[in-house]
């Protein structure tokens, strides 16, 4: 990947990164120090992104996965002040909030994206799962009117999933 | 598409949330047994749906309002890094590498602040500066530059020896004494490569107004002039 497109992908996907970043570690600025790590780890790393494996968005999220684990290690062991060395590398039991952590994120992602009127019918019936009669008197609607919303509120969030890389 | 089959997709959301009354959810079960095509969209739909149970209720409130932002220097902070390395090349390989310190948890378990003094007041400026740390703990170096920009002033720090991983905040004092924050890296060294990384880092203050270079990484105070 040339450096160009690198500074590219800094410009297409940081916003996002930075979200997901600001989620996993509850800390703006470790936030950016997260993401600042995964570009310098893009650039050094660019020759070697490979399209044919997955996306440039699917990559960096890789490189951002790791660095936060990394993070996540270093902090940890912190204040217990046990040395850092290579032999304590894997945690497994990290691993699998982490992902979960991630699928979450897109699954916010997505809601971002299928805008206000879908997420306002998938919000209200199926996250605060008020009556369709309610969210159809509150919207001047009838009802059958919120069960089709809710079926192109869905369809819009399984695109934007699939948009966001999400293989089900 | 029969009206049938076109009510019954309508009715697929609901269904795939569990929304539907008993006899409707009947009605959409007997459609889907014989419609492999609305059996699929059912199913992928109500996988769908299952991710909705990954969002944090208390996040539910806040989705339609914009994501935090980073600080406002934070792309240049990290365009800077993604510029031609062999600009930097040079500086990188101006000393021989040492290696990191063994993980005795020395250094890098505790915060490292370093202040450097930056000869104020005499000699021009206009061109980029170098520093370099001395009264350093054993095998452990501090190096790197200060160059001038449209606005501001580009940082770049050559850290060796520390444990990987180590934060340092970085900071400029100025002639008000204060502490003026410039950013933040953690110690990057690649064991196949023995070479540490560089970090680039800017602050909006001009390199004359400069007084000093102040890098903290947990508390333990290392400090040196120029
Ligand atoms: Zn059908």
């Amino acid at each position: 990947m040339p450096g160009e497109q690198v500074r590219e992908a800094y410009r297409a996907h940081s916003g996002e990164l930075f979200g997901f970043a600001c989620r996993s570690l509850g800390d703006r600025d470790r936030a950016e120090e997260a993401v600042q790590e995964c570009f310098l780890k893009a650039w050094r790393a660019r020759d070697k992104f490979d399209p044919e494996i997955g996306s440039e968005r699917t990559w960096l999220y890789a490189i951002l996965r790791n660095v936060i684990a990394d993070m996540g290690r270093t902090d940890s062991r912190r204040p217990s002040g046990i040395p850092l060395d290579d032999s304590g590398d894997s945690l497994p039991s990290v691993e699998q909030p982490f992902e979960r952590a991630m699928l979450a994120w897109q699954v916010e992602e997505a809601l971002r994206r299928i805008g206000e009127r879908h997420r306002q019918i998938v919000v209200e019936t199926c996250l605060r799962g008020r009556p369709y009669a309610e969210v159809a008197a509150a919207l001047g609607v009838p009802e059958g009117t919120i069960k089709s919303r809710v079926y192109y509120g869905l369809r819009a969030m399984r695109d934007a999933m699939e948009e966001l890389g999400y293989e089900s | 598409m029969s009206p049938d089959h076109r009510e019954i997709r309508e009715n697929l959301g609901a269904w795939a949330m569990g929304h539907l009354s008993p006899e409707e959810r009947e009605a959409v079960d007997r459609h889907i047994e014989t419609c492999p095509e609305c059996r699929a969209e059912a199913d992928s739909l109500k996988q769908t749906g299952s991710l909705l149970e990954l969002i944090d209720p208390a996040l539910i409130g806040s989705l339609s309002e914009p994501l935090p932002n980073p600080s406002p220097d934070f792309d240049e902070r990290v365009m800077a890094g993604l510029r031609d390395p062999e600009a930097r090349k040079p500086r990188r390989s101006r000393r021989p590498w040492r290696i990191a310190l063994p993980a005795t948890g020395a250094i890098a378990l505790v915060t490292v602040a370093l202040v450097l003094l930056l000869g104020g007041g005499q000699g021009s400026r206009e061109a980029g500066q170098e520093f370099t740390f001395a009264a350093l703990p054993p095998g452990v170096s501090i190096d790197g530059s200060l160059e001038p920009r449209a606005t501001g002033t580009g940082i770049e720090v050559n850290v060796n020896g520390m444990r990987p991983g180590t934060l340092c905040r970085v900071y400029v004092k100025t002639a008000s004494d204060k502490l003026e924050p410039a950013g933040t890296f953690r110690y990057r060294y690649s064991a196949e490569e023995h070479e540490s990384y560089p970090a680039t880092l800017s602050t909006a203050w001009d390199l004359s107004e400069i007084h000093s270079l102040v890098i903290k990484a947990g508390d333990q105070t290392f400090r040196t002039d120029i």
